[in-house]
């Protein structure tokens, strides 16, 4: 593959800091997006909960801390409307130089109505206008995909176009994106899906962005290099993260992406060429069983986190329910994903180099019961005999088991069907979003939160990860959360979340998203929510699902159906 | 793929459908279910707030899905020649998802004199708030022509304004429209507006009053309601002095400029949550000026919400608990009530119903007590199966010239939408 380097008029800052970040890691590691830098670096959030390990914590969090994260000195300081509901979570560059406009902290939202924008991170009153906005729309010929459309259920409502979170690389001062549009020519309408790579000082496409992943209707669509399957673009929706993993051979490193629809799918680009690198699909479509009330198709969705990567760039992608075989067939199945080199072609293949299925796949394929209902978190290493472990949180049912169960997997040897490491107690529901990690100075924590159950947290060590929770929040969660942790280093751990109070069946909702935090070490200590101050002072906007908050500089940033809610200290009337 | 919770259960839920089949046998015969239309996803779905009937028997509503561009329809839903015939639906607006038009139409209509409807979207129209519009949909001149929407005002959440409309709006004698937000104002829990007519076809809107300061009412959760000299009435999920919801009133300010007055009736959620907290949807003034409704949970129950009766008195209003659900019918509503001036019934919907029917709903009766101060008497009209004829019925019900119940519900129906696009239904008693 060529490569081919995009404008790099990045600000010194950001460059120094790209640097300073990564000397001294593995060549492999180098350009993959981390929100940790080490001290006296600029902070930035860049990838969907933080890193690609998807731990979701921040450990350079200076200013907010658990003695003045309270409703007396803590609260909403300001909101930016946008056009549409932001699934994907805020992203965040400090010290970017806006042409014209001077240099500010960015904070970055992607709407479903296809639109992506750039606010000033510190202050709505300065500047109340995004320092830039790009839309993927052209009305009435180019519009948002409605939500019926193809994806069968309105599980995003009402329009369905950016979903997954973007990546950015400050190596080449890109955001990358990928939006849904229905587009009508000549009276055909076509669904169109493509890779944007945006200038993160300006919202300019880069050179040679777009590129269109796929366009078709119906059961229409793409066949990749190798594949046997079409990808349906009518029917693909890309819920998960972007994830940018650095790859020899690979200038700018590889953008991976996944997509729930008629199969999962994970596809590679090259962040140069914006080419398609590999593919890889998880259900060949052969396999329905009439009567049966399940029956996915594998869907690649994890919750908004169905993509993570370990340092040595392998890829973990976890599915929905689906037909499993171990072959084309990967329902219910964490799966390790190589990107290899074909020495004799000169192509790139995604090869499945191991996996783990729990031994009830055949009943969650039969009940509707996803494995993949939540990222998968690879932890740091641990030391003894197993120290590679995935935490891996799933949908839960006593149709299926009499015991809930959280899946313990060594990234390994993943040991393939029911080859689990150990298992940790799961509430009755089991989870529909993703975990978090975070180590105080004495006991690492793995946060996760259930269906209408509190928040709890497990620890793990050598000896691996304990079979139920050490502690727990007072209060539960209707719909479960994906929790972020703001700390500085191993002290002053604060765990945020974001509760969707509304059933999240009852589309789009209006309840304001509750953002509560909590000090990490001791869950049952709530520091604040947003309910807690009078006259509805820190309401936010109306709850999605799936939205993460991002935490960095002082501020808590948050995803709603119609705006960007910003929460900090501040002088807060009571 | 994931799939809706409810939907791991759905072969569960197809066996209880039988069951529960054989348990409306044992409801008051003399009720009878009619789904007039079921919803589709290819089409639109999630019927949104009530339905309002034209002279011809026509009835209306508005979806919050589907649609050309799947962000909602306005559709009429016209009876059958014959009796016993297929009702007929029809799409008359396509909400579109860009532009200022508005989308998603998060209310209940209402209908004009002339035959306008009125209603509001909870998304869309101003570019950079887009938090809303005020809509009117005039019908045809001819007869097979389109209706034309009209955006009355987009919210813009600047300075005090609202933003995201979230009920159904009034009209007084004069053409004045009043309504509320959810969010906004100066203190972000949401307003009362007007939207006065002017000369030329504009007209003017004006916020009346800002909800949340201090102890006050805050976030509205339901329709005005207009008294006989011009007072608004309204409750709120939130505030008062318990940060439990309230019911509030509203004298409009006597000339333009000028200041109104909000005043809160009953505070909810105080000593115990007896009283019910979280007040939701219409409520309804009876003959003799008592207000009624519903909180979608509290009560002395296990929390499933109540009706109430609030009594006039000087500052704070009576609050009568008239029903407590407790989880064997219904279980809280999420519409409000209708009043039937004729026999003094009020009647209602819960979201949620028996568990063992899989939670769809109800339809319910309070019949006021034949001696005063006796208790009032609550009848399950219906109780709706999950994929069978509806659940959640989410809007207010329409008593119809034939004295049917009409209402719908935002979930259940037979097609598409894995058993989750909505029905409209019609109860007779």
């Amino acid at each position: 593959m060529r490569s081919r380097n995009f404008s790099v008029g990045l600000a010194v800052i950001l460059a120094s800091f790209t640097v300073s970040l990564f000397a001294g890691m593995p060549a492999a590691a180098q350009k993959t997006p981390e929100a940790q830098a080490p001290a006296g670096t600029a902070m930035h959030v860049l990838t969907r909960q933080n890193d690609n390990q998807h731990t979701g914590q921040n450990l350079r969090e200076t200013i907010l801390t658990p003695a003045n994260v309270n409703s007396g000195s803590f609260g909403k300081l300001f909101s930016y409307p946008v056009d549409g509901q932001l699934y994907a979570q805020p992203l965040y560059v400090q010290n970017v130089i806006i042409p014209s406009k001077g240099t500010h902290n960015v904070v970055y939202v992607a709407t479903e109505n296809d639109s992506v924008y750039a606010f000033d991170a510190d202050s709505a009153k300065a500047n109340p206008n995004p320092l830039w906005r790009a839309s993927f729309l052209n009305p009435p010929s180019v519009v948002g995909v409605p939500c019926a459309i193809g994806a069968g259920i309105c599980q995003l409502f009402p329009i369905v176009g950016i979903t997954g979170t973007p990546v950015i690389n400050l190596a080449n001062n890109t955001l990358y994106v990928v939006a849904r549009t229905m587009e009508t020519t000549n009276s055909v309408v076509s669904y169109v899906i493509r890779l944007h790579a945006l200038n993160i000082m300006t919202g300019a496409e880069q050179s040679g962005s777009p590129v269109v992943i796929c366009s078709g209707s119906g059961n229409g669509g793409c066949a990749f290099p190798g594949q046997t399957l079409l990808f349906a673009p009518q029917h693909q929706q890309g819920r998960p993260g972007l994830l940018l993993v650095n790859q020899p051979g690979f200038a700018q490193g590889i953008v991976y992406m996944g997509f729930a629809g008629n199969s999962g799918w994970v596809l590679a680009y090259d962040a140069s060429t914006l080419q398609l690198v590999a593919s890889f699909f998880t259900d060949s479509g052969k396999h329905v069983i009439a009567g049966l009330p399940g029956q996915g198709h594998s869907g690649v969705w994890g919750g908004g986190g169905a993509i993570t990567a370990d340092s040595n760039g392998n890829i973990y992608a976890i599915t929905g329910d689906g037909y499993f075989d171990g072959i084309t067939n990967w329902g219910d199945t964490l799966v390790k994903l190589v990107l290899t080199l074909n020495s004799s072609t000169g192509t790139y293949t995604l090869v499945p180099a191991d996996y783990f299925t729990p031994s009830d796949q055949s009943c969650r394929f039969a009940q509707g019961l996803d494995f993949g209902s939540s990222s998968p978190l690879i932890l740091p290493p641990q030391g003894g005999v197993t120290p590679d472990l995935i935490f891996a949180a799933a949908k839960s049912s006593t149709v299926c088991d009499s015991v809930s169960s959280i899946y313990i997997v060594n990234r390994d040897n993943m040991g393939h069907v029911g080859g689990q490491v150990s298992l940790s107690n799961a509430p009755a529901h089991g989870s529909e979003n993703s975990p978090a990690y975070w180590a105080s100075s004495t006991t690492q924590y793995i946060y996760s939160a259930g269906v209408d159950d509190s928040i709890r947290a497990f620890t793990v060590s050598s000896t691996g990860v304990s079979a139920s929770s050490v502690m727990n929040t007072t209060n539960t969660l209707t719909n479960g959360t994906t929790p972020a942790i703001s700390s500085n280093g191993t002290s002053n751990g604060i765990l945020w979340a974001l509760d969707r109070t509304e059933n999240a069946d009852i589309l789009p909702g209006t309840a304001p998203i509750v953002l509560h935090a909590y000090d990490a070490t001791k869950l049952s200590s709530e520091l604040y929510n947003s309910t807690q101050a009078s006259s509805g002072r820190d309401n936010a906007g109306p709850s999605v699902k799936f939205q993460v908050p991002t935490i960095v500089n002082g501020k808590v940033y948050v995803g709603t159906q119609n705006e960007l809610d910003v929460y900090g200290l501040c002088p807060c009337p009571q | 793929m994931c799939r809706r919770r409810l939907a791991l259960s759905k072969a569960l839920l197809l066996g209880m459908c039988a069951l529960g089949m054989i348990s409306l046998a044992g409801l008051a015969s003399a009720q009878t279910e009619n789904t007039l239309f079921d919803f589709t996803e290819t089409d639109s779905f999630w019927p949104q707030g009530g339905l309002v009937q034209d002279a011809k028997g026509n009835l209306y509503g508005a979806t919050r899905g589907g649609g050309t561009y799947g962000v909602g329809t306005i559709f009429e839903l016209s009876p059958p020649a014959q009796a016993g015939g297929a009702w007929t639906k029809t799409t008359i607006y396509n909400f579109l998802s860009w532009g200022g038009t508005g989308n998603i139409p998060s209310s209940g209509l209402i209908m004009g004199r002339a035959g306008a409807l009125y209603g509001t979207t909870y998304v869309g129209g101003d570019s950079r708030c887009v938090c809303g519009v005020l809509y009117k949909l005039v019908p045809p001149t001819q007869q097979g022509g389109a209706w034309t929407q009209q955006v009355l005002y987009a919210f813009t959440s600047a300075g005090t304004d609202g933003r995201l409309p979230n009920a159904a709006v009034v009209i007084n004698s004069q053409g004045t429209i009043y309504g509320v937000t959810q969010q906004g104002g100066a203190w972000d829990s949401g307003v009362i507006y007007q939207v006065k007519p002017g000369t030329g076809g504009t007209f003017t809107e004006t916020v009346l009053y800002s909800f949340g300061n201090n102890q006050d009412a805050s976030t509205p959760n339901g329709p005005l309601v207009l008294d006989s000299t011009g007072n608004l009435y309204g409750v709120t999920s939130l505030g008062g002095a318990f940060n439990q919801g309230t019911v509030y009133k509203f004298i409009p300010p006597a000339k333009a400029g000028g200041k109104g007055t909000e005043s809160i009736l009953f505070s909810f959620g105080g000593g115990s949550l007896s009283s019910g907290i979280t007040p939701v949807g219409d409520i309804v003034f009876d003959t003799a000026g008592n207000l009624y409704g519903v909180t979608t949970a509290g009560g002395n129950g296990v929390g499933d919400g109540v009706v109430y009766q609030l009594q006039p008195a000087t500052g704070a209003w009576i609050e009568n608990v008239l029903l407590d659900f407790n989880g064997t019918t219904g279980r809280n509503p999420a519409a409000g009530l209708t009043f039937n001036p004729a026999n003094g019934s009020l009647y209602g919907t819960t979201s949620a119903g028996n568990p063992m029917k899989a939670g769809s709903g109800i339809v319910f009766q309070l019949t006021p007590p034949a001696v005063k101060g006796g208790a009032w008497t609550e009848t399950t009209l219906y109780d709706f199966t999950f994929f069978v004829n509806g659940a959640l019925p989410a809007g207010r019900i329409l008593i119809d010239s034939s004295g049917n119940l009409d209402g719908t519900t935002l979930n259940g129906g037979l097609y598409g939408c894995d058993g989750y696009c909505g029905v409209v239904y019609q109860v007779t008693p």
